[in-house]
């Protein structure tokens, strides 16, 4: 069921917001691709990263434990790492697991976006 | 304490290989059991978390030789389907001699490792192990939101 490994869609959008979008397993490949996909654009001092979880229904310990380790390089170089469109089982965990705490999470990309651009990053 | 309640109305049993991503094919069956006794998404999402941590750590600390047996089933209370019963096992070396070799850096200021049994244990209504080297059973039972 994993056979296929597909790359994540990243881009960088107005405000130099980095946003990428999580494909429907997040495990330890994709979270490395995710990873991996969030790093190319990092074109900036203070990285401002989106990553948009529509498609994701199910994420693993090690998957997320990639993206802690990206959340404290984010953090690291003062800038910001949030999510949107989070599922209320992936939110829990991530508020389990210790994400919720440094990362921002919104309820859909538009408002994420906005409150976003508005960084200072 | 996940006790053994009986009867079931729905059985799956799968012997799953140590390839990647056979975790969902636990999980997708529990997806279909559960939505066919009418669970919710959120229900169903939570399961699927909890059961692919207990799969990977069968993988994981199992022999690779024999995969791992996962035992899916719907209880039933009152003539309807009140819980999924999802129960994963292995033959290594048991939860008191594991160390987890998974990938990842342990150090930073956020934990990064451990997290398979505290997510299990959040994730899911009950949760029970049974462990001896050699046999390691996790037992974990969610609830239908609407039991009475």
């Amino acid at each position: 069921m994993t056979a296929e490994k597909p790359t994540p869609r990243a881009e960088v959008v107005p405000g130099g917001i980095t946003v990428v979008e999580a494909t429907d397993y997040i495990n330890n490949e994709a979270g490395q691709l995710l990873a991996d996909a969030a790093k190319a654009h990092f074109g900036r001092e203070r990285p401002v990263l989106l990553f948009d979880l529509s498609a994701t229904r199910i994420i693993n310990s090690i998957g997320v434990s990639i993206l802690l380790e990206l959340l404290e390089d984010i953090l690291d170089r003062k800038g910001t790492m949030a999510f949107c469109n989070v599922s209320p089982t992936i939110a829990r965990t991530f508020d389990i697991m210790g994400v919720a705490q440094y990362a921002r999470i919104f309820p859909d990309r538009a408002t994420a976006l906005e409150a976003l651009g508005g960084h200072d990053g | 304490m996940v006790s053994e309640r009986e009867p079931f109305v729905a059985e799956v049993r799968l012997l799953l290989p140590p390839l990647e991503g056979a975790e969902l094919v636990a999980v997708r069956a529990a997806e279909v059991v559960g939505r066919n006794a009418g669970f919710r998404t959120e229900t169903l999402d939570a399961v699927g978390i909890a059961l692919a941590e207990a799969c990977l750590n069968g993988f994981e600390h199992g022999r690779n030789e024999g995969g791992i047996m996962v035992r899916l089933a719907l209880e039933e209370g009152e003539g309807r389907p009140t819980a999924i019963l999802a129960e994963v096992e292995d033959h290594g070396v048991g939860f008191g001699a594991r160390r987890s070799r998974r990938t990842g850096r342990g150090g930073g200021r956020l934990k990064k490792r451990g997290w398979g049994l505290v997510l299990m244990r959040e994730l899911m209504d009950e949760v029970d192990v049974e462990s001896v080297p050699g046999h390691t059973v996790v037992r974990m039972r969610k609830y239908r939101e609407d039991r009475g």
